[in-house]
């Protein structure tokens, strides 16, 4: 059966859409997709990626040009997906397997289990209370500090925040995070109440988007490096803020 | 510092990286390798901080560290270098002074507030020189090797 290059490309658009999902920088999505796509042998490539958009043209001969474009959503980071997303680019660029095969362990790694919410809970208290020992908490605010992130993990799993603005979402979350640091720590639990609230701050503020906005900025991608740096900043400010308003309106009673 | 305020500094870079990565759904070995780097880079950017004036070069060499130990890592545990690269920075990520910065914003103490941020915003242009100038290096390492090295097949 002669290639389609359409489904080609589709499957192809599919692993560069599930890569970026997954939280891997711009240079790394067209890369693998150009490399992709030249190992079938068509002429020419143009793919151009920022953080909402995916753009692919495919020069197979003189007649036949082929475009597809994608509109990217969301990030949710998960390095197991990435990983194996990157095998499975590597391999297409060696073994040009027909789209059908393509497809099928494209849909493999969809169906991958994304991390269980047992092991958000569990990731999310050993980061607040890292942290919050890092900067100078006792084990008393690292109790504190864990009971804060369950209660910020299960914010950020309710169904409610993808209907609502995700910064405003992000201040509310921080906002009650803060009350909540503060009734704890006026209950007894804890001793240093900046150390609890930063050990949070940590957990929430988004790393690596940062991270990646920066790699993408300075490695030539300048239209989302800066948008995603816009994000990520505003996502930062927005959590600090929400922490830091709480304190100042009802904390001042307590705190030093 | 003493030494039992190192040992507890350094622990908790170790859990709070360790924390990290279980979030980004790293699963395995590569979970404690990427405590170990937030541990090691934290480590390292004590002891530049020790010897160093600016906060700004301090973190600088710190990231370039934590990404040196990224990229030789992805490398060895074959995996894509961010998935320790964050962790490894991650530590170093201004987080207390960004939270000082607003407070003091909101509180009105508009000094502190621009003291906090500038030393927030030096902390980060550190850290993002330092991985960048690490990711271009093993860029242009990777583009060299593809180009002059005939396909093994």
């Amino acid at each position: 059966m002669a290639l389609s290059y359409h489904r080609l490309l589709h499957a192809i658009l599919d692993i560069g859409e599930a890569m970026q999902n997954s939280g891997a920088e711009i240079s790394r999505v067209e890369d693998s997709i150009n490399r992709m796509c030249m190992a079938y042998g068509v002429r020419r490539v143009n793919s151009f990626t920022i953080t909402a958009n995916m753009l692919v043209s495919l020069e197979v001969d003189d007649d036949t040009v082929i475009t597809q474009t994608r509109r990217l959503h969301q990030v949710s980071t998960d390095m197991t997906r990435l990983d194996r997303l990157n095998d499975l680019s590597r391999y297409i660029c060696a073994h040009k397997p027909p789209v059908e095969e393509i497809q099928r362990r494209y849909a493999e790694i969809q169906n991958l289990p994304r991390l269980s919410k047992l092991m958000t809970y569990v990731g999310g208290v050993l980061t607040a209370a890292g942290f919050t020992v890092f900067f100078g908490g006792n084990l008393w605010d690292a109790l504190a500090a864990s009971l804060l992130a369950l209660l910020v993990e299960s914010m950020m799993l309710l169904p409610i925040r993808r209907q609502m603005n995700p910064l405003f979402y992000l201040f509310g979350t921080a906002f009650c995070t803060g009350l909540g640091a503060l009734i704890l720590y006026s209950m007894g639990l804890g001793n240093h109440l900046d150390a609890v609230l930063i050990g949070c701050i940590m957990l929430t503020i988004p790393g690596l988007a940062i991270t990646n906005a920066v790699r993408d900025l300075l490695s030539g991608d300048t239209f989302s490096g800066l948008s995603r740096l816009c994000e990520s900043l505003l996502q930062a400010g927005g959590i600090a803020c929400g922490f830091a308003l709480a304190i100042y309106l009802l904390g001042r009673g307590i705190y030093g | 510092m003493t030494g039992m305020e190192l040992f507890w500094q350094l622990a908790s870079a170790f859990l709070g990286s360790f924390g990290f990565a279980i979030l980004f759904h790293v699963r395995g070995l590569k979970l404690f390798v990427a405590g170990l780097g937030g541990m090691a880079t934290w480590g390292f950017y004590l002891l530049m901080h020790a010897h160093m004036e600016s906060l700004l070069v301090a973190n600088l060499f710190a990231a370039l560290f934590g990404g040196l130990f990224a990229e030789i890592m992805a490398r060895l545990l074959r995996a894509p270098a961010t998935v320790f690269a964050a962790p490894a920075v991650i530590t170093m990520v201004p987080g207390g002074s960004l939270y000082y910065t607003l407070y003091n914003a909101i509180a009105g103490n508009a000094e502190a507030a621009s003291e906090y941020g500038q030393t927030t915003w030096d902390v980060a242009v550190g850290i993002a020189i330092g991985l960048a100038a690490v990711t271009s290096v093993f860029h242009l390492l990777t583009v060299l090797r593809r180009k002059y090295q005939p396909k093994p097949q």
